[in-house]
């Protein structure tokens, strides 16, 4: 990876004048060839895909090493991306002119764009082709929080098979599957997780498979090694054994991805991580699901090939530790409050004596074993923090912020319902309790982060008239507001010229030519707060007329 | 830093403008533009010096040996008595032997003030479909600075002397799990003992300061055989850091003299330990009790080497180890801890206890009592990596610094 430190000395002059008119607010050329002013935007524009990857040749595969990512994330990351946030606060550099991630290797603009039905939601990456007949175990998985098996089925499809910690049934094989379904809803690239029920007799093992048990000494996997480790694991009135199992990706592994920099070696990454719109909202995908062990090491790159062209594809994986779960048991009750190693909450911890517990300490956490320990009272979306900061969260700013919290926000009680389903809780006050934490998560997310910002979105055009959608007013218990329009016209060059005669939603006559930007400002009701206005862009395409831009 | 980067910004951006005269007409060009600018300084990718170092320092044998918690070798750290002088020493580990069912572990420390010790310990478990286990201990010690104050809670904290106390323990524990936490193990022990004059020219010796009255079995030591049994239900949520459960022992032993027939005694050890969470587990309050007592037949007597004592790390914090010995002893503590970081948890606790020699003399008055403070670091486990015991008593104060559980 280029850390930024190497981004700043090295690539930075070099790569920086390329980099920055990759996407947004960038400079261009008028269309006569001259030198002009930087022109908003380009005939293509909103680039709603990323153009097609070039060929990746020559990748390495790396890991992360756990230790040097905590060091550098807990003692370097906050100072160095605090201050990079105080001396150059900038957007997100990957994001199109609408302020959207266009579809590409990272990410895919799914549910909040094109609504998915209940099914799709429960389908997620796929929920086709669970592990069926005699599993052949043909590795040992022996990294991870939990002991697990590699497996390949009678259609030779492999599987990464993981069990729960034996004294909390389905506390991780839930967590891991209802993840890997809203993270993919939310637009990552997820694996394909499944809810798995087994007998021993079903496994097999493979010839020459070893066994690093946790007291570190390969051994051969035998049949009696395999009973023993399963003889913890509860069995369910049929005699099943229930666990997770994670299809294999496709395409070979290159490691994790980091969360600042890029990596060198693959043409098509050009934006520092840490500047990226879907990891820099990641943060409050994050927040909502208590997913925070955001590490790299639960990441993975991997060669894919589309059209002949091998492209790096970029997803996260591991989600064992969301909700309630912390991977080898229940989460603390600090988990999403504090960061492993804090400043000033230790110090007065000490100076009170702890005889003022903080709100997280105080708050009510039902006690379902298969759930863990998951509220939402205690649950402070802004202020939420995963196991040690993470760099592109450390600068997830406002816009950041709303364009996940939209995402949040769009997912209905019943839909979030549907998606818990597919953790098969068996029993089910356990599911409604963590259908319950979500739905009001949502809610708080929502209201917190769209709080800052006017909220209005889903542009659009209908007979002649500017649409677009109040996301506060339209949730439950939120008021509509009224709003002023001004338009002007916009000519590529940061020059505004006002309609005078136009107003309201009525979009006023332009030619081909031309840009016409409406601005829209709330108008505070009593006691309100009115956030800043927002700017939108149109322009004709061909005989209509389509939102080209938003500046927020 | 800043003005070069405007200068290089300036020059790029320039540079850009010139070249996208002609090439750039679309977001997708810039986006292609950038893309060969990349892809002609393409690097192979490496991780940074500092994490090949962390890499480095992870590989190398010092620290496996220091951190390992797996099978093979690895270094023991930590005093032999506590309070002592700092020891180490080589370790050597196998577990999941015989299909998980045999594990075996040794290792030996010697420590600055000429101490040492050597201890062999093989682990049957998962006996009889996991109702039945089986455990071997070997152990010698051979402690040059064995502190002894006299006997009984009069003595003085200037009356300090040392002995050398060597005993070998062969020792073996078979039990049956009756029930989830309950168990019940017998005791089967050959434990042979031999005192001598300390090694510490900063105290007297205690044969010179104490007579076979005020210790028995100064004069002579002897060989016992050792048998009984120990109860003990355990219900804790996690061993090396709870927060909510309890464990409730009780352990009899009686000693046989094989040389003399004139300290065969026996004891009883009762042991008692409860963890009320508080908020969420933040904070505990830990309340601890604990009673040895000790009787003989025919004029038999306890031989001062064996017999209970408190002060120290695991009992009155605030005294130094060893501080009182007597026939009979009683230990009630309360802790109050509470979350201060992930990592660091602060505890305030208060220790009271006597040694005391007739069983009629089993109550709370005049304890010898102290309180303290004390920090802990917890591992990924949850588990105390080190803890820091401060403890204030009449007698001045204690600090127990502990790695492990090992006090150093």
């Amino acid at each position: 990876m280029v850390s930024r430190k190497q981004f700043d000395t090295l690539v930075w002059p070099a790569a920086l004048g390329v980099v920055a008119i990759v996407f947004v607010a960038t400079p261009g050329t008028g269309a006569s060839g001259t030198v002009t002013t930087p022109k908003k935007f380009y005939a293509d524009d909103p680039l709603l895909r990323e153009p097609a990857p070039r060929a990746v040749r020559k990748v390495a595969t790396r890991q992360v090493d756990d230790i040097y990512d905590f060091l550098e994330n807990i003692y370097v990351t906050p100072r160095r991306e605090g201050k990079e946030a105080k001396r150059d606060p900038h957007p997100a550099a990957n994001i199109n002119t609408l302020g959207e991630a266009p579809d590409g290797p990272w990410y895919t603009n799914r549910h909040y764009f094109h609504r998915m039905t209940i099914q799709e939601l429960q389908r997620g990456p796929g929920n086709s082709t669970p592990p069926t007949g005699a599993w052949r175990i043909i590795s040992a998985k022996t990294d991870g929080v939990m002991p697990g098996f590699v497996i390949e089925d009678i259609r030779k499809n492999r599987y990464v098979v993981k069990f729960d910690p034996p004294q909390y049934p389905e506390l991780c094989s839930g967590p891991d599957v209802i993840g890997s379904k809203i993270f993919y809803a939310l637009g990552y690239n997820t694996p394909e997780n499944y809810v798995v029920h087994f007998r021993r007799e079903d496994l097999q093992i493979g010839e020459g498979v070893m066994y690093r048990p946790p007291s570190g000494k390969k051994h051969p996997l035998t049949a009696k090694v395999l009973d023993e480790l399963l003889k913890d694991q509860p069995k369910g009135p049929d005699g099943t054994y229930r666990a997770m199992a994670s299809k294999w990706i496709s395409g070979q592994v290159v490691g994790p991805f980091s969360y600042e920099g890029m990596r060198s070696d693959d043409p098509n990454d050009i934006v520092p991580h840490e500047d990226r719109r879907e990891l820099r909202g990641l943060r409050v995908f994050a927040a909502w699901l208590n997913h925070e062990d955001t590490r790299s090491v639960n990441s993975m790159d991997t060669l894919e090939s589309e059209n002949a062209v091998q492209y790096i594809k970029h997803y996260l994986i591991d989600f064992g530790s969301i909700l309630g779960s912390a991977g080898v048991g229940p989460k603390l009750a600090w988990h999403g409050h504090e960061y492993v190693i804090e400043r000033k909450a230790p110090v007065v911890q000490a100076v009170t004596l702890g005889l003022y517990p903080p709100r997280w300490a105080r708050s009510e956490y039902r006690n379902y074993p298969g759930v863990g320990m998951l509220d939402y009272k205690s649950f402070d979306p802004v202020s939420w923090k995963p196991s040690y900061p993470n760099p592109a969260f450390e600068l997830t700013d406002r816009e950041d912020a709303f364009w996940a919290a939209k995402q949040v926000a769009a997912f209905s009680d019943d839909e979030i319902r549907a998606l818990v389903k597919t953790g098969e809780y068996t029993d089910p006050r356990a599911a409604e309790w963590i259908v319950e934490c979500l739905v009001k998560r949502r809610d708080k997310i929502a209201e917190t982060r769209f709080a800052p910002v006017l909220p209005l979105d889903k542009f659009r055009v209908n007979d002649g008239e500017l649409g677009f959608d109040d996301l506060a007013a339209s949730r439950p218990g939120g008021t509509a507001r009224l709003y002023r329009v001004q338009w002007a016209k916009y000519d590529q060059q940061g020059h505004f010229t006002a309609l005078p005669n136009a107003g309201g939603r009525q979009i006023p006559a332009f030619n081909g030519t031309e840009y016409v930007a409406a601005t829209i400002s709330c108008r505070a009701g009593s006691g309100e707060a009115c956030p800043g206005p927002v700017t939108v862009y149109l322009r004709r395409a061909a005989s209509r007329i389509e939102v080209v831009g938003i500046d927020r | 830093m800043n003005d070069l980067k405007l200068v290089a910004l300036g020059f790029a951006l320039c540079a850009c403008c010139e070249f996208a005269q002609a090439q750039v007409q679309s977001r997708t060009d810039t986006i292609e533009s950038a893309r060969t600018e990349k892809e002609a300084n393409l690097k192979p990718e490496a991780p940074p010096k500092a994490e090949r170092d962390i890499e480095w320092i992870e590989n190398s044998l010092p620290y496996r040996l220091l951190t390992t918690q797996a099978d093979g070798f690895g270094v023991v750290l930590g005093s032999i008595v506590p309070g002592q002088s700092f020891g180490a020493g080589p370790s050597y580990r196998r577990t999941g032997l015989w299909g998980g069912k045999l594990g075996f572990a040794v290792q030996a420390r010697g420590s600055a003030n000429e101490s040492y010790l050597g201890r062999f310990d093989v682990s049957l478990s998962h006996l009889l479909g996991d109702h039945a286990f089986l455990n071997f201990t070997a152990l010698h010690r051979d402690i040059s600075e064995m502190p002894y104050y006299g006997a009984g809670p009069d003595s003085r904290k200037t009356g300090r002397s040392d002995y050398r106390l060597e005993d070998t323990n062969v020792e073996v524990r078979p039990g049956v799990r009756i029930y989830k936490g309950l168990r019940a193990t017998a005791i089967g022990s050959f434990l042979a003992v031999n005192t001598g004059p300390g090694h510490s020219t900063r105290y007297i010796s205690t044969e010179n300061q104490f007579g076979p009255g005020v210790a028995p079995g100064i004069d002579g030591q002897t060989n016992f055989w050792r048998g009984g049994g120990l109860v003990e239900y355990d219900w804790r949520d996690h061993p090396g850091g709870a927060t909510s459960g309890g464990r409730y022992a009780a352990q009899y032993v009686r000693y046989l003299d094989r040389e003399f027939s004139s300290y065969s005694f026996f004891r009883l050890d009762l042991d008692a330990v409860q963890y009320i969470p508080l908020f969420n587990r933040t904070r505990v309050i830990a309340l601890h009790g604990a009673s040895s007592l000790t009787d003989t037949q025919n004029n038999q007597k306890v031989p001062f080497y064996l017999q209970p004592t408190l002060g120290g790390p695991d009992s009155l914090r605030g005294f130094r180890y060893g501080r009182f010995y007597g026939n009979n002893s009683a230990l009630v503590s309360a802790e109050y801890r509470w979350f201060c970081s992930p990592i660091v948890e602060l505890a305030a606790f208060a220790d009271g206890g006597k040694v005391f020699n007739r069983w009629e003399q089993w109550n709370f008055h005049n304890l010898q009592t102290d309180v303290g403070f004390s920090v802990r670091v917890k591992g990924r486990t949850g588990r105390s990596a080190f803890s820091l015991d401060t403890g204030f008593s009449h007698e001045g104060f204690q600090i127990w610094f502990r790695v492990n559980n090992l006090t150093l």
